[in-house]
Order: structure tokens, then C-alpha cells, then sequence
């Protein structure tokens, strides 16, 4: 049996022990070769996305006093795993993120603005399209690192043996219906006995139709960014007005319910051309002539050892694609601010940037750096780059985004699964517009 | 008969316990000091022995309970919790209100009664069929109880293979001369789907516990009942099956209990679609508080659940209460 004295002696020790650790210094210990003390930046970030550990090596051997503690979640965790830490005690000091959801994070109090960081004559550097989706209330939360678009890849084999050459630039892009006439054509069998799709199903979000990055790109294409303002074909290339409050008579006009028809067509009838559900690596596979992908495709279709081609994205009435990729930032409950900014701010700017973008073949967001790619001007990176420059526009900003994303997605979803399109959007617009404003 | 013999312990139970008390009142006031003298002394090591895993039952179970039960009252978000407004019951009545909610707690229903209607009879026929002699009886158990021990996350993803548009099973109806169906994709296949998957994982475990409950009924009752003439069905009619009553309300608040709280299949599986009719509430919560941004509400519904899982136990309990021992 365990006596008295033992009892209070173990007390007393857990009691010292729990006091001491209470009362420790947070400050960072300093040695001779860091005399402002060694820092160690905690980073949360998704699966092989950014910051990447070549970035931090490259950090820390440059700055030898700064170290990393990395903790990684699988992409559809990150935002979930990011609202739990982000406000917590204990938060990262560094969080890789969608671009998209800077608003939504900054509006909140979550992330640190790094006007004060930045290096002079950023704001001029920098894609619009960053500056835009990455800043809230005229300060800037993130630097972005690289930008990404979808573009239309396809499978030279069977493109070839159906008779199809492909737009290769910009200003020969096919509308929808002439994409749709091309799927067609190239597509092997029919209705219920599909053995080769014209385009491949999608692989975004969690694998089923609607990401919002990739199918509201139909809808937002329906539009005219040039009509006049009140005109529901501008209202339809923005899907949301401007000051973020609306969403009724934006996503659910005409011309939308329109581009949500050709899109349902898509999937289902005489004209469809795609799969409800996942078909991994199809165009790999042979398994599809077209697939809609981000630039990093190009990377793996290399490896795939796949004979492929780069056609810029179909459009109705508009050429859009949807910016924006991963980010980093600071969160502003860091207990190491400063050093986290900088490092933020160092592997987003300079030649540290325009290095990593050229050994990874990445989109950088500063032009200068860009510009200084050569690789990049050439077939088949200067499509998405292009595309970014001249079509480029930021998913729709709110600090509502998160919220917007999953009823839109939810809402596409159920379109290419059969439901009516207009109820659908409108159903959408019913979950949004009372999480406007607030 | 079976009456017969659930009088008969009873009684040698309570005569076992007559059996100790003291026969005057001297000795039974020496018991009685001897009992505290006992209980007192073994009091000490018993809460040694318990307190760590009650720290950790209220630390992890109860506390979050009445943290949830606190969140349930106000609003606010996971980015900005300090921002919070209390609002009352505000929330709960949401939940009445909010037709999303409704049809989650609809499509839960459904599933949960579909779950039970398919598991407890199916389960109950294997758990008599592994019960018998068989060859390699081993190995058929372990393969039917396989799937209880895998991963909810890997059994979702294996089933999405399986019933994709392209899937093994459309591609064997295929074969067949039958059209693909939308296992996945049709608002009224999507369901019956995923309660398919789940009878499949859940089995194993319902007829392990069948089997059980089958193995523990005395051997001399079911003699007793083949001598009085009892024929196979008879016996498990009148015999087998009120004598498993017991067992059989184990497996259907089990079986309840993990159809309220399925996550996976419509986390992984469907997303919810189509237009909802596959959105668990827990997915419902899940989405509600991460997505949504609104763990108030989510807390709310968490408490309607909870409550209700109560309830339905209770209920289960109630009318399925054992009349029979042995």
C-alpha cells in the first residue's frame, strides 16, 4: 500500500514541476552563434504543398539561428485543422493555406498583416490577382508565392487518331460548345457504354463534381465583366457583387441557369462527355481525350511518360480562369511575429522566390521574377501563364469565402448529378445571402 | 417451460442470498463492522486504481460535454471564439427551423432504421449458421468479423471503388446486359447504398455477438425441448430466440448508437449528395462547425443527438426488457 508520505511527496514533486514549467522563460535561450537567441518556427501546412522543406533548408541555412517544427495535414483537412490552431493559445506561427481564404482568416483576427514586412515597391510587383485575393481591408495578409490555372489538357494519341487539333493559343480559344463538339468526336462510345470520355472526370476537392475553382468557371464564363453594372451578364461574371453582400440576382441569373444546363448536359443524355464519379489518372490511362488541370499536371503527365498538349480554357461568353494556389502566412497570435514574417516574406520575394519557382517550374506572383523565366514563355507552361495575365480573376473575395465554396460546390454538385439547375441556384443563394454581412 | 426455468434461478438467487445473512443480531452487528472494516479498507486501492481512467473519462468525455453543452447557447466562430454572443436557445429552435437540419436528421432516421432492419435478422441467421459444425469454421468467422476491425475510412473508400459509375459492380452488371446504376449519384439509390455498406461492415460484430449470446443458452434446454418433441423451428421460435432477448437489445442499441454517429460513408463517400439525401447529421455537424463556421449551432445539434440517442435507448430498452433467464 502506498503510504501518506509518499502520497504528498509525489504531490509535491508534480506541484514543483508543474510551477517550474509555468514559470519558464518563453524567451528564446541565447548562445554565442545566436545571441538574439535560436527560434523555432512552428509550420503547419497541407502534404506536399507549401512552405516546402527545400524553402526552409534554404532559410535556415542562411539564417542559422531559425529552425522549423512542421506539422502536415492532408489537404481537406488544412482549413479545418487551421480554424481549431489558428485562434488557439498554442497557435503555428506560420500556416500554408488556399489563397482564397485570406479574407475569411483576416476578417476573423487570425492572420498578421505584413504590410510592415514588405519590401519597397512590392505592390507594384505583385499580380493583381494576389493583391486582390490576398488582402483585406487595405493591408495584405499574404505575399502569395505562385500562381496556378486550370487549362485544357489533352491526350495527343487519341486527339490525333479523332481527327482533332486543339487551339494552342489564346486567342484561338474554343468556346464551350466547340470543346463540347470536340469531346464528342474523340469520345468513344456513348451513353451507358462510355469505354474512352471526352473529358476526364475531375479530380478537385474531394473528387466528385462542383469544385467551386474548377465548374464555377462555367457559370462566371456566361458573363460579361463589360455590360453595364446593373445588367445581370456582369452580375454573372462577378457570381457575387463586389462589395460581397449580395449573392441573390449574382449566381442565380439567367445566363448562369443557362451555363448550369450546357454544364448538367455534360454529365448526363445524348451529349455527355464525362463521369459523375472519380476515374483516377484517366487521361494517363487512356481512359480520356481532355482533362481540365492545374499547370503542376504538367509535371506528371512528363513523368507518365504521356504524349500531351496544352489548350487554354473553354469559355462562353468571357475566357476566365480562377487564380490563386496555396499561401503562406503568419498567424497573429505567433509568439514569434517577426521572425516568422521574415521568413514568410523571404521565401515569397527576391531572387529566393524567382529560384524555387524556376527549379520547380512554378508561376511566381512577382512579375519581375516571371518575367526572368524562360522556361515559362515557352509551350506548355506559357498557357497558364498567359491565361493568369490576361484572364485571370480571384475567386469571388469575401471574408464569407469558406461558406461560399461549400454551398456553390454542394450546389454544382447536385446540377451535374440531375437536379434542376435553377433550383439548385437558388437553393444556394437561400444559404449564402443570411451568411452575408455578418 | 422456458417460464419455468427463469422463476427457478431467481429464486436460488435469492435464497443464496438469505443464505449469507447473520442468523442473530450480535453477529450481524459484528458483520456489519466487518464489512465497513472491509470496505473502508479496500476503498483506498480502489480509487487508486480508478482515478486515473475517471480523470480521463471526465477530462475527455465529460468535460467537452458540458463544454459543448456551454457552446450550444451562443454564437460565434472557430476563427474568433472570443467574439461569442450568447443567444439563448436561439440555436436549438434553428435546428427545428432549418430545413438542412431536418432532412439530416430524416436521412439519419432512415438509416438508422435501415441498418437495423437488414443487420439484426441477417446477423442472427449467420451467428445460427456459424454456430453449427462446420469445416474451417475458424477462417469463415475471422472473414465475416474482418470488417468491423478495418478502418471506417478504408471500407468508405474500398465501397467508392466498388460502386463508382465504372466500378466493379456496374461493370459485373455490365456483364450482365444491366445498365450502370448510380450507386453514388442517384438521389434514391445513394442511401440504400451506403446502409448496404454499413450492414457489411457491421455484421461481423452483430453475429459475434449473436454468436454469443447462442453459446452461453444451456445446452440442457435445448435438449430438454427436443425431448418434449420440439422440431428446429419450434425451438428456435419459443426457445432460441426469447432466450437471446437479452443479447438482442445489446446489438440493437450497439447497432443505433453507430448508425447515429456514422461519419465516413457520407464523408468520403458522397459529401452529402445528392441534394442532401446522403448527409449524416454528424457529417451535418462536421460541416456545419468547420466549413460553416458556426460550432454554436453545430453544439446544438450535437446536444439534439445526443438526447435523442438517450431516448432511443431508453425506449429500446424499455420494450425490448428481457423476461426470460437462465
Amino acid at each position: 500500500m502506498i503510504s501518506k508520505k509518499w502520497l504528498y511527496g509525489a504531490g509535491g514533486i508534480a506541484l514543483v514541476l508543474s510551477l517550474s514549467a509555468c514559470g519558464s522563460d518563453s524567451k528564446p535561450a541565447t548562445t554565442a552563434d545566436c545571441p538574439q537567441g535560436a527560434i523555432t518556427l512552428s509550420v503547419l501546412r497541407a502534404e506536399n504543398n507549401g512552405p516546402t522543406d527545400e524553402q526552409m533548408a534554404t532559410y535556415k541555412a542562411a539564417n542559422p539561428c531559425v529552425s522549423f517544427k512542421v506539422d502536415q495535414v492532408p489537404f481537406g483537412q488544412l482549413a479545418s485543422k487551421i480554424s481549431v490552431l489558428g485562434p488557439s493559445a498554442n497557435p503555428p506561427d506560420v500556416i500554408g493555406y488556399d489563397s482564397p481564404n485570406t479574407q475569411s482568416y483576416a476578417s476573423q483576427g487570425l492572420l498578421l498583416p505584413l504590410d510592415k514586412y514588405l519590401p519597397a515597391g512590392w505592390k507594384d510587383d505583385v499580380a493583381k490577382a494576389t493583391l486582390d485575393e490576398n488582402s483585406w481591408d487595405g493591408q495584405v495578409y499574404s505575399p502569395g508565392e505562385e500562381q496556378d490555372a486550370l487549362a485544357l489538357y489533352y491526350n495527343k494519341k487519341l486527339t490525333d487518331a479523332a481527327g482533332i487539333k486543339p487551339p494552342t493559343s489564346l486567342d484561338k480559344a474554343w468556346t464551350w460548345e466547340e470543346a463540347q463538339a470536340a469531346f464528342l468526336k474523340c469520345q468513344q462510345g456513348s451513353g451507358n457504354d462510355i469505354k474512352v470520355y471526352g473529358l476526364a472526370p475531375s479530380r478537385l476537392g474531394n473528387g466528385t463534381p462542383g469544385a467551386s475553382y474548377r465548374d464555377l468557371l462555367f457559370l462566371r464564363s456566361a458573363g460579361d465583366p463589360t455590360a453595364p453594372e446593373d445588367s445581370t451578364a456582369f452580375k454573372t461574371f462577378w457570381a457575387l457583387s463586389r462589395d460581397g453582400k449580395q449573392v441573390d440576382g449574382w449566381l442565380n441569373t439567367p445566363e448562369a441557369v443557362q451555363a448550369a444546363t450546357f454544364y448538367q448536359n455534360m454529365f448526363q443524355g445524348p451529349d455527355q462527355v464525362t463521369s459523375k464519379t472519380g476515374l483516377p489518372s484517366a487521361l494517363i490511362n487512356n481512359k480520356a481525350c481532355f482533362d481540365l488541370e492545374v499547370s503542376s499536371n504538367t509535371a506528371t503527365l512528363k513523368k507518365a511518360g504521356v504524349d500531351f498538349g496544352v489548350s487554354p480554357m473553354p469559355y462562353f461568353k468571357t475566357p476566365i480562369v480562377h487564380t490563386g494556389a496555396v499561401t503562406v502566412g503568419v498567424t497573429a497570435r505567433s509568439k514569434n511575429a517577426d521572425a516568422a514574417a521574415a521568413f514568410v516574406v523571404a521565401i515569397s520575394t527576391g531572387d529566393e522566390l524567382g529560384t524555387w519557382a524556376e527549379k520547380n517550374i512554378r508561376i511566381p506572383v512577382l512579375k519581375s521574377q516571371a518575367d526572368k523565366s524562360v522556361i515559362l514563355k515557352k509551350a506548355p507552361y506559357n498557357i497558364a501563364v498567359e491565361e493568369i495575365q490576361q484572364w485571370g480573376q480571384p475567386r469571388p473575395p469575401s471574408p464569407q469565402f469558406t461558406q461560399y465554396d461549400q454551398f456553390v460546390t454542394d450546389a454544382l454538385r447536385d446540377i451535374a448529378y440531375g437536379k434542376d439547375p435553377k433550383a439548385s441556384l437558388d437553393k444556394a443563394v437561400s444559404q449564402i445571402q443570411p451568411l452575408l454581412g455578418q | 417451460m422456458a417460464s419455468g426455468g427463469t422463476a427457478l434461478p431467481r429464486k436460488a438467487a435469492r435464497t443464496r442470498g438469505e443464505g449469507v445473512q447473520p442468523s442473530s443480531r450480535g453477529t450481524g452487528t459484528r458483520a456489519r463492522r466487518l464489512g465497513r472494516s472491509s470496505l473502508r479498507h479496500n476503498a483506498l486501492p480502489a480509487l487508486g486504481f480508478l482515478t486515473p481512467f475517471l480523470l480521463l473519462l471526465l477530462v475527455f468525455q465529460y468535460v467537452p460535454l458540458v463544454v459543448m453543452a456551454k457552446n450550444s447557447l451562443y454564437s460565434f466562430s472557430l476563427f474568433n471564439p472570443d467574439a461569442g454572443k450568447f443567444v439563448g436557445t436561439d440555436n436549438f429552435v434553428r435546428v427545428f427551423t432549418d430545413a438542412t437540419a431536418l432532412q439530416s436528421m430524416l436521412v439519419t432516421l432512415l438509416f438508422t432504421i435501415g441498418l437495423l432492419i437488414l443487420v439484426i435478422p441477417l446477423s442472427f441467421l449467420l451467428a445460427v449458421y456459424l454456430n453449427g459444425k462446420l469445416a474451417a469454421r475458424a477462417l469463415i468467422r475471422t472473414m465475416i468479423f474482418l470488417p468491423v476491425v478495418t478502418s471506417a475510412v478504408v471500407v468508405a473508400t474500398l465501397w467508392t471503388f466498388l460502386l463508382n459509375q465504372s466500378g466493379l459492380i456496374n461493370s459485373a452488371l455490365g456483364v450482365l446486359g444491366i445498365a450502370p446504376l448510380g450507386f453514388l449519384t442517384d438521389r434514391n439509390e445513394a442511401l440504400p447504398a451506403l446502409i448496404v455498406m454499413s450492414v457489411w461492415q457491421q455484421i461481423g460484430l452483430a453475429a459475434v455477438l449473436f454468436l454469443g449470446g447462442l453459446q452461453s443458452i444451456p445446452a440442457e434446454l435445448q435438449e430438454a425441448a427436443y425431448t418434449d418433441g420440439a422440431g428446429p423451428v419450434s425451438r428456435l421460435r419459443y426457445l432460441t430466440i426469447p432466450l437471446l432477448s437479452r443479447t438482442t437489445l445489446f446489438v440493437v442499441v450497439i447497432m443505433t448508437v453507430f448508425a447515429l454517429q456514422a461519419f465516413a460513408p457520407a464523408y468520403i463517400m458522397t459529401g452529402g449528395a445528392p441534394d442532401g439525401t446522403t448527409n449524416l447529421i454528424i457529417f451535418q455537424i462536421y460541416r456545419t462547425a468547420f466549413y460553416l463556421q458556426q460550432p454554436g449551432y453545430a453544439s446544438a445539434m450535437a446536444v439534439i443527438v445526443l438526447i435523442f440517442a438517450l431516448l432511443v435507448s431508453l425506449v429500446q430498452m424499455r420494450l425490448l426488457r428481457t423476461r426470460w433467464n437462465y
